[in-house]
């Protein structure tokens, strides 16, 4: 997959994903999972893979997004689409708002500013207790039903329902925000990233893009959030706090930085090791933390990286001989 | 009587209590090259980034056809019809060379910058007008390549490039030659003399035969002042410049 690669193919591509994963995982919850964390470790791409923005406090807009789904779900009844959409306003607003502050500063203090925005965020849903649960978070949230208007409403209850739910917005978003990198906006945000003063000498005014890119990431975060709810029917505490940041940012960079499909292999690596794991050694987290060392010193760009140069390398071995008489007959 | 494409009236930038710059006063005028020479120091740079808006001056004006842009933001400059070219190589070193100067074209047109729901055309004016600025430089056959791989003089060269781009009607190159080979200096000795076709060049250069060659007008600094302005003749014959460069030590 590269910069030139159809949508369509793309879309396929996610498409059969999205159908053989529950099979393959045996289990639509960690299939519906795996795909929500995808979604949350995107949004983290975006700043960190795409624009080399280091983001902290993510937990902050995917915390957003569970408790503004949830809340519209348990008080005002509302169905899918209107929660997801209070999902999307919280966290994209919160993002603009701390993007617009966090930007302020560059490196090291701008992931301190994202990091205390995200503490912030907790300390504000901890004490807030009547709204948010507190330390008990929301209990009893339901899986608003799809009500369309045209069509009679279609319950999600069901386990499977729910996972085709998740597969077709996972699949809607990765295809859009897949156009988005692509898009004369993703080159900018390229540019931010390899070269920030010369984006801004050649005439782009660099601290409006992060802020649109901080409100596409916080949008994004936030969906994943409020699915994340509804399939567990819980908003707890800890969705807003700092390890959800880690652990987003942990999958983000463990699959790949600078591509979507990094963030599946992440968000899959992690969450299918946590189920397999956890049951034969509490202690499984340390083994994720010497797959990370592993990476991070011989495979930089993550996993995803490491697949395609293996797959080039059999690819390669296979057709030594018919690449090199192509070349030649190129110059 | 050609007009002045650009005015700087008094200009000063202070650091703290330093003068980088100290009433500047400087006139560019509309189609010839005009270079800014001085010793290590004399804050040649520091005048090109108050110019670029890179910095902001603490005082004194700078006009460009006619119109005060003082105040104006560094991203907003290249829209005015002000390019500029880095002192150090500055690029984006993991793109190819056509997207280093399509995306410099693209920064033009900062509505274009918020589409994010069609990829990139392969047709659209900025990759024409990306490939005229390569064929001007004589580097079409390195539009596919990265620009961390290319040498150091094409490196040089692109930088240029994306300066182009915006086809800017005043030029600011910072020593174009930095860090060039000596072979490398007649090929930018002669793009320089096509371009100034086509734009004012105003540039910061060490190289004295880059300067005597194309060149009509030189204002030497020192210590952030202006200490002598004129043709590279009068300049060259001028004795504060000749005690400037070449110290107490006469």
């Amino acid at each position: 997959m590269n910069k030139h690669t159809p949508i369509s193919i793309h879309f396929i591509a996610v498409a059969v994903l999205a159908c053989v994963l529950p099979v393959a995982l045996q289990s639509p919850i960690l299939a519906a999972e795996v795909l929500i964390f995808a979604l949350a470790a995107i949004g983290c791409n975006l700043l960190l893979g795409y624009t080399g923005l280091l983001p902290f406090g993510q937990a902050l807009f995917f915390g957003a997004g569970a408790y503004a789904a949830s809340l519209s779900a348990i008080h005002w009844q509302s169905s899918m689409l209107p929660c997801l959409l209070f999902a999307i306003l919280a966290g994209g607003l919160l993002a603009i708002a701390v993007g617009y502050l966090s930007i302020r500063r560059q490196g090291i203090y701008f992931v301190m500013l994202t990091l205390a925005f995200g503490q912030l965020g907790y300390f504000i849903a901890y004490l807030a207790e009547g709204i948010t649960g507190g330390e008990d978070g929301l209990l009893d949230v339901p899986r608003a039903a799809l009500d369309l208007w045209i069509v009679p409403a279609i319950s999600l209850d069901s386990d499977w329902a729910f996972y085709g739910w998740v597969a077709l917005v996972f699949v809607v978003s990765f295809i859009s925000l897949q156009r988005l990198v692509d898009s004369p906006l993703g080159s900018v945000l390229q540019a931010i990233k390899q070269n920030e003063q010369r984006a801004i000498a050649i005439g782009y005014q660099v601290r409006f893009y992060k802020i649109a890119v901080f409100a596409f990431s916080g949008i994004v975060t936030a969906l994943a959030g409020a699915l994340y709810a509804m399939l567990l029917n819980f908003a707890p505490l800890s969705n807003i706090d700092i390890e959800t940041s880690e652990v987003i940012i942990f999958m983000c960079v463990l699959g790949g930085l600078g591509s979507l499909y990094g963030s599946i292999v992440g968000a899959g690596v992690y969450l299918v090791a946590s189920e397999m794991l956890s049951d034969i050694w509490p202690r499984w987290m340390l083994l994720l933390g010497l797959l990370m060392i592993f990476v991070m010193l011989f495979a930089r760009g993550g996993l995803w990286l490491g697949l395609k140069l293996l797959w080039q390398g059999v690819k390669g071995y296979g057709q030594d001989k018919k690449v090199k008489k192509v070349e030649v007959s190129h110059d | 009587m050609i007009e002045p494409i650009l005015e700087v009236k008094s200009l000063s930038k202070r650091y703290g209590d330093f003068y980088a710059n100290r009433n500047v006063d400087l006139k560019v005028m509309a189609d010839t090259v005009h270079a800014v020479i001085g010793p290590n120091g004399a804050g040649k740079t520091t005048l090109f980034n108050c110019l670029a808006g890179a910095v902001a001056t603490s005082d004194g004006h700078i006009f460009f056809e006619e119109n005060e842009i003082t105040g104006e933001a560094e991203h907003a400059r290249p829209v005015l019809g002000i390019g500029r070219s880095f002192q150090i190589t500055s690029l984006f070193p993991g793109l190819s060379v056509l997207e280093n100067l399509r995306l410099a074209g693209q920064a033009l047109k900062p509505a274009q910058g918020l589409v994010f729901w069609h990829p990139v055309p392969h047709d659209c004016p900025d990759i024409f007008h990306a490939h005229e600025v390569l064929e001007r430089m004589g580097m079409q056959h390195l539009a596919q390549k990265e620009a961390e791989t290319l040498s150091h003089g094409q490196q040089r060269m692109l930088e240029i490039g994306m300066a182009l781009m915006a086809r800017p009607r005043l030029l600011l190159l910072d020593e174009p030659t930095s860090g060039m080979g000596v072979d490398d200096i007649p090929q930018v000795i002669s793009l320089i003399k096509k371009l100034r076709e086509i734009c004012t060049i105003l540039l910061i250069e060490h190289n004295v035969g880059l300067v005597a060659e194309v060149c009509d007008r030189v204002t030497v600094l020192q210590n952030g002042e202006v200490i002598a302005d004129g043709t590279p003749g009068e300049v060259a014959a001028n004795e504060k410049v000749k005690l400037a460069y070449l110290g107490e030590a006469l």
